[in-house]
């Protein structure tokens, strides 16, 4: 949650030690709490931000990437290229992504994928 | 529509291979003597037996926790699945179609065998749906890119 406040993401590159060792996210992080709270659904979340007397409220009623709140294909294809990225490298990573949207329509591809994440 | 679903699963596993449960994985492989097998051993440049390509393959895919998880039969088709799809689809040199049909399969035995169970209720009583739901699928997928029969099957 810290590191999502702070840069307004939360995937891998920002689930590393270093940032999660940053004075910055480590302070943010000692005025945050979690509680769990039963009434939710699994897919459900409420937030409640506390900033100089003021209140801010958060809702999230069905997670992103949920059955009732899917991801379109390109929120896919960004998180696919953000995870395999640093692994890849951008070129081949977005070589792998085009191959998989035609990946029903061309023979011999499955080879050709497997080498591309190799 | 599976490209979008096939997409996060690949992603997981070219990033997991360098995380600690990914360097287990090929650790082990190299252990076994691994290396230059028939099947692609994702995010490296060894090869392995299909099996062997495929357990690595899973193991990476669950090693950074982005694959993907189905809360109502408590499962993580993606990691067994699609490894045993890419493993078997390059074994038996299947077209992409193929694959994505068997990913299908796959996920749907997987998610209906533990929802048969009565996830919930089992991993009350002290089991974990996750540990062998994908096996089920992915040995429907693997079976079914090999050519099997409903007999054969059995």
């Amino acid at each position: 949650m810290a590191v999502a406040l702070l840069g307004g993401e939360a995937g891998i590159a920002q689930y590393s030690n270093e940032r999660a060792a940053d004075p910055l996210v480590a302070a943010l992080c000692e005025r945050i709490s979690v509680h769990a709270d039963a009434s939710l659904r699994k897919d459900e979340a409420r937030a409640v931000l506390l900033r100089a007397g003021q209140r801010f409220q958060a809702h999230v009623e069905h997670a992103s990437g949920t059955a009732h709140n899917p991801m379109s294909d390109a929120a896919i294809e960004a998180k696919f290229l953000a995870n395999a990225r640093p692994a890849l490298g951008e070129d081949r990573a977005r070589r792998v992504a085009a191959l998989v949207w035609q990946l029903g329509r061309q023979p011999g591809d499955v080879a050709s994928l497997l080498q591309l994440c190799s | 529509m599976t490209e979008p679903t096939l997409m996060p699963q690949l992603a997981s596993m070219v990033s997991g291979a360098q995380m600690a449960a990914g360097r287990g994985a090929i650790a082990f492989l190299q252990a076994l003597g691994e290396g230059q097998g028939r099947a692609t051993v994702a995010g490296t440049r060894l090869r392995a037996s299909p099996i062997n390509a495929a357990m690595a393959n899973g193991m990476f895919a669950h090693g950074d926790e982005t694959d993907d998880s189905h809360a109502q039969s408590l499962t993580h088709p993606g990691c067994g699945v699609v490894p045993a799809v890419l493993a078997a689809a390059e074994f038996f040199n299947r077209s992409g179609q193929d694959a994505l049909r068997a990913m299908v399969l796959g996920y749907d035995i997987c998610c209906r065998l533990t929802l048969s169970l009565h996830a919930y209720d089992f991993r009350v009583a002290g089991h974990s749906t996750h540990t062998f739901g994908p096996n089920f699928g992915a040995a429907a997928a693997a079976g079914a890119l090999a050519g099997l029969n409903a007999q054969q099957c059995r």
